[in-house]
C-alpha cells in the first residue's frame, strides 16, 4: 500500500510539472494545488487521467476536495 | 438592393422560418423590412418551430458527456415553456428579472424559454456550489444585488441546497425560490401569450466586469433574432444542421450558440456538462463523431486540450468527415493551434476547411464576425516593429518579428465594423490598428443599470463623421480587405515614448529570457513614475529556491548540497547563491526586453512561484498585478 501510494505521489508530481513549468523537485507533497498555479482547466483534466491511470471513476472536482498531491493520493489510495 | 433580397430570399426558401425574417437586422431604415407573419421575438420563434417540426428533436443531454439522457422534441420544449410561463405569469410581470440557477441539463433550457414565455429576464448565472459556497457565491450575490430579481428559478434539489443555507446568508432568504421541474405540464393551459414588442429584453449576460463591479449587459429579442441570423448565413445552417457543445450554457457562446441558435433555424443540440468535456475532451470528439454533427466548436484551448489527451488509440475509432464547421472564438485564435489540430485529426476525416475562427463579445450578442464557411481561414504575418507602433504592416511568415495573426472574417448583412484611433476618434487609415466599433442591429441595449458605463461603451460617436452610435469593443485590430484582424485588448496596452507594447509579447520575452521563469506566469503593465509611463515586469522564479520561513524545506530540496544540514554555513551559502541567482534573472530580463522591444523595464519584480494574480482558469490578472505593485501587496523575493 505504502509503495503504491509513492507511486501515485510520484506521478502526480511528474503530471504538475509537466502542467506548469514548476520542476518536480520544487513540487512539494503537502502544499495545495494552486500554489504551483494549477488553473481549473488543468485540474479538471488530470482528474480524467486519473481515470485512465487507476481504472476508476472519480469526480471532476476531486482536485478541489482534496486540494494537496498528498491528500488526493491518500483518498485515492482508500478507493480499492 | 431589391434584387438582392430577392435572391436571398429565394435562396432561403427551404430554411427561413417566414420570407423577410432574413433582413430584420438592418442599419437604416431602408435596409430594415418589418418582419411579416409576426416573426419578431425568439417566443414567436419557437412557437412556429413547435408548430411546424413538433416531434423533431431538438435538443439531448449526454449524461457523463457520453449517454443519452433527458430529450426535447420542439413541441415538448414549447410545452414546457408554456407551463413554466404560466407559472411566472401567475407571480411576476413582464421585465422582472429571474435569476436562474441550474445544474447542465435540460432544465435550464426549459426554463430560458420559459421567461421569454412570460416576458421576463432572465439572469442565467454559473450555479454555486452550495456545499461549498465559499468559491462562486460572492459573485453569485453581487450579480443578485445588481439584477434586483424578484425570483430565483432552480431545481428542488438546489432550492433545498439553498434553502439550508439561508441560514447564514440573509440574501438568500429574501428571494423567493421556484423550482421548476415540480411545474406541472398541465399549467400549460394557464399560458397566455403576452404582447411583447421586439425590444423586450430576453436575458442579461453578466460575462464582463469582476465580482465587485458585474456588469450585465442587456439582450434583447431584437438583438437575438439579428445575431442568429448573421451566425446561420455565416454558418450555412439549415434544418439539417446538429451541434454538439459542452460550452457553459450561462455565458454567450454556449447560450446564444447552441441554445437559442438550433432553435432558430430548425436543427437539433447534444448538450453535456463542461466538466465532462474537461475531464476526458475525447467525449466531444466523440459524439461529433457518433451523431454525425454538423456544427461544433470552442475556445483555442479545447483544440489544445484534444491535442494533449486523445490518444492513437481513441483517434482511430473516429469519423469527423461530418464537422463542417468548427468554430474557434472567445479567445485569441491560435494559428499555430488550428494547423497541428488540422494535421492530428486529418485521418479522421476532419477537413482543415472547416475551421473557423470568428470574433464576437456579449455586448454584441454574439457573433461579430466571421469567414466564409467551408473556406479556409486567412492567415496573415504582421511586423512586429510596425505593430507596435500601432500600424499594420504585412510581411512575409519567414521575417523577422513577423507575427502570425488569424482573421476572423468579416461584418456580415448590415453591420458595420470601423476600426478607429482612440485619440481623435476619427476612423482610422486602413493601414493602422485601432479599437474595433461596431454597430448594428446585433448591439445589445447597454448595461443594466449602468447609464454612465452604458454612455461610454454603446453610444460612442465619431469625431468627424458624426455617425453612431457605435458600440466600443475594448478589442484592438485592423481590417484588409474587408476582413478583421484582432491584434489584444486596448484596456492591457502599454504606451510608452508614443510606441504600443502588447503585454503578451513582453511577456513572451520575458519567459523565454532565462530557464528560472515559466510560460503564463510573467505580468507587464504600465505605471506612471514621476509624471512618465513606465514600463513594470512582473515574474514568478520558478526553478530555484526562495528564502522561506520554513529553513527545513530550503534545505531539502538544494541539489548536491551535503553540507550538515542546520549548519550557519550552509544557510548563508544558500542565501548567497539565491540572490546571485535572482540578480542574473533580472537582468536577464531587463536585456531581453529592452533588446527585443526597444523599451526600458523601469522595474523588475520577482515574485514567489505561484503568487502572480490569475484567474482560475490560469490567465494572468494584469489589472490585479497593477494594483498589487502599486499598494505593495505582491509577494516580493527580489529585490528584498
Amino acid at each position: 500500500m505504502k509503495v503504491k501510494e509513492n507511486n501515485l505521489e510520484a506521478w502526480l508530481v511528474t503530471k504538475i510539472s509537466s502542467l506548469t513549468g514548476v520542476q518536480e523537485k520544487e513540487i512539494s507533497v503537502e502544499q495545495p494545488f494552486a500554489r504551483f498555479g494549477l488553473d481549473s482547466v488543468a485540474a479538471v483534466s488530470l482528474s480524467g487521467e486519473l481515470e485512465e491511470r487507476l481504472g476508476t471513476k472519480l469526480s471532476p472536482r476531486v482536485l478541489y476536495d482534496y486540494p494537496s498531491v498528498k491528500a488526493l493520493a491518500d483518498h485515492l489510495s482508500t478507493l480499492d | 438592393m431589391y434584387e438582392l433580397q430577392t435572391h436571398v430570399r429565394q435562396e432561403q426558401q427551404n430554411h427561413d422560418l417566414v420570407p423577410g425574417t432574413n433582413v430584420l437586422c438592418g442599419v437604416g431604415s431602408q435596409n430594415t423590412q418589418p418582419a411579416t407573419m409576426g416573426i419578431s421575438t425568439f417566443v414567436d420563434v419557437l412557437r412556429w418551430r413547435a408548430e411546424h417540426l413538433p416531434d423533431k428533436q431538438v435538443f439531448c443531454f449526454l449524461v457523463n458527456g457520453e449517454t443519452e439522457g433527458d430529450r426535447l422534441s420542439y413541441a415538448e420544449l414549447d410545452l414546457r415553456a408554456r407551463a413554466i410561463g404560466a407559472a411566472l405569469q401567475a407571480c411576476t410581470t413582464i421585465g422582472q428579472r429571474a435569476i436562474l440557477v441550474y445544474p447542465p441539463g435540460l432544465e435550464f433550457v426549459s426554463a430560458i424559454y420559459g421567461c421569454m414565455y412570460a416576458g421576463v429576464t432572465a439572469v442565467p448565472v454559473y450555479p454555486p456550489n452550495f456545499a461549498r459556497p465559499e468559491r462562486a457565491l460572492p459573485r453569485f450575490l453581487s450579480i443578485l444585488s445588481d439584477a434586483q430579481p424578484s425570483l430565483v428559478l432552480t431545481t428542488s434539489l438546489i432550492k433545498s441546497l439553498a434553502e439550508k443555507l439561508s441560514a447564514q446568508e440573509p440574501e438568500l432568504k429574501a428571494l423567493s425560490w421556484v423550482a421548476t421541474d415540480l411545474i406541472s405540464d398541465v399549467q400549460s393551459q394557464e399560458w397566455v401569450e403576452p404582447n411583447l414588442p421586439e425590444e423586450t429584453l430576453a436575458f442579461l449576460q453578466y460575462t464582463s466586469g469582476s465580482t465587485s463591479q458585474p456588469k450585465g449587459v442587456m439582450v434583447s429579442h431584437k438583438n437575438l433574432i439579428c445575431n442568429a441570423e448573421i451566425i446561420k448565413r455565416g454558418f450555412k445552417d439549415t434544418e439539417e444542421s446538429s451541434c454538439v457543445s459542452w460550452l457553459p450554457p450561462y455565458h454567450d457562446m454556449g447560450l446564444v450558440g447552441h441554445i437559442l441558435q438550433p432553435v432558430y433555424v430548425g436543427g437539433s443540440v447534444f448538450l453535456m456538462s463542461p466538466l465532462d468535456f474537461l475531464q476526458h475532451p475525447f467525449r466531444w470528439l466523440q459524439a461529433i463523431s457518433r451523431y454525425k454533427v454538423s456544427t461544433s466548436g470552442g475556445p483555442n484551448f479545447a483544440f489544445e486540450l484534444c491535442l494533449r489527451r486523445i490518444s492513437d488509440e481513441q483517434r482511430s475509432t473516429l469519423d469527423l468527415s461530418s464537422w463542417r464547421l468548427a468554430f474557434s472564438g472567445a479567445e485569441p485564435v491560435r494559428a499555430a493551434t488550428l494547423d497541428r489540430f488540422a494535421k492530428a485529426f486529418e485521418c479522421c476525416g476532419f477537413r482543415r476547411e472547416a475551421l473557423y475562427p470568428c470574433y464576437g463579445l456579449a455586448e454584441a450578442t454574439l457573433m461579430v464576425s466571421g469567414g466564409v464557411a467551408g473556406q479556409p481561414a486567412r492567415v496573415e504575418y504582421a511586423d512586429s516593429k510596425a505593430l507596435e507602433k500601432g500600424q499594420a504592416a504585412l510581411t512575409e511568415g519567414s521575417a523577422d518579428g513577423a507575427r502570425t495573426i488569424v482573421s476572423c472574417g468579416r461584418s456580415a448583412l448590415d453591420q458595420q465594423i470601423v476600426i478607429v484611433d482612440i485619440d481623435s476618434l476619427t476612423e482610422c487609415e486602413p493601414q493602422n490598428v485601432g479599437e474595433i466599433w461596431v454597430k448594428g442591429g446585433s448591439v445589445a441595449q447597454g448595461y443594466w443599470q449602468k447609464a454612465e458605463e452604458s454612455e461610454r461603451a454603446f453610444q460612442a460617436r465619431l469625431v468627424n463623421a458624426g455617425s453612431g452610435p457605435f458600440l466600443r469593443t475594448g478589442d484592438l485590430g485592423f481590417m484588409r480587405d474587408g476582413e478583421l484582424f484582432v491584434t489584444g485588448r486596448l484596456k492591457d496596452l502599454i504606451v510608452i515614448d508614443g510606441r504600443n507594447h502588447y503585454p503578451q509579447d513582453i511577456e513572451l520575452t520575458v519567459e523565454s529570457s532565462h530557464t528560472a521563469l515559466a510560460y503564463g506566469c510573467s505580468a507587464a503593465f504600465s505605471v506612471d513614475i514621476d509624471g512618465k509611463e513606465r514600463l513594470v515586469v512582473l515574474a514568478e522564479v520558478r526553478r530555484f529556491n526562495r528564502p522561506g520561513s520554513d529553513g527545513a524545506a530550503a534545505r531539502s530540496n538544494v541539489p548536491g548540497r551535503e553540507v550538515e544540514a542546520g549548519s550557519v554555513y550552509q544557510a548563508k551559502e544558500i542565501r548567497l547563491q539565491q540572490s546571485l541567482d535572482m540578480k542574473e534573472v533580472s537582468v536577464a530580463i531587463s536585456e531581453a526586453v529592452a533588446e527585443n522591444h526597444d523599451v526600458q523595464a523601469h522595474v523588475v519584480l520577482l515574485l514567489k512561484a505561484g503568487s502572480i494574480p490569475k484567474t482560475s482558469s490560469g490567465k494572468i490578472r494584469r489589472h490585479a498585478c497593477r494594483a498589487g505593485f502599486l499598494a505593495n501587496t505582491l509577494d516580493v523575493v527580489f529585490p528584498c
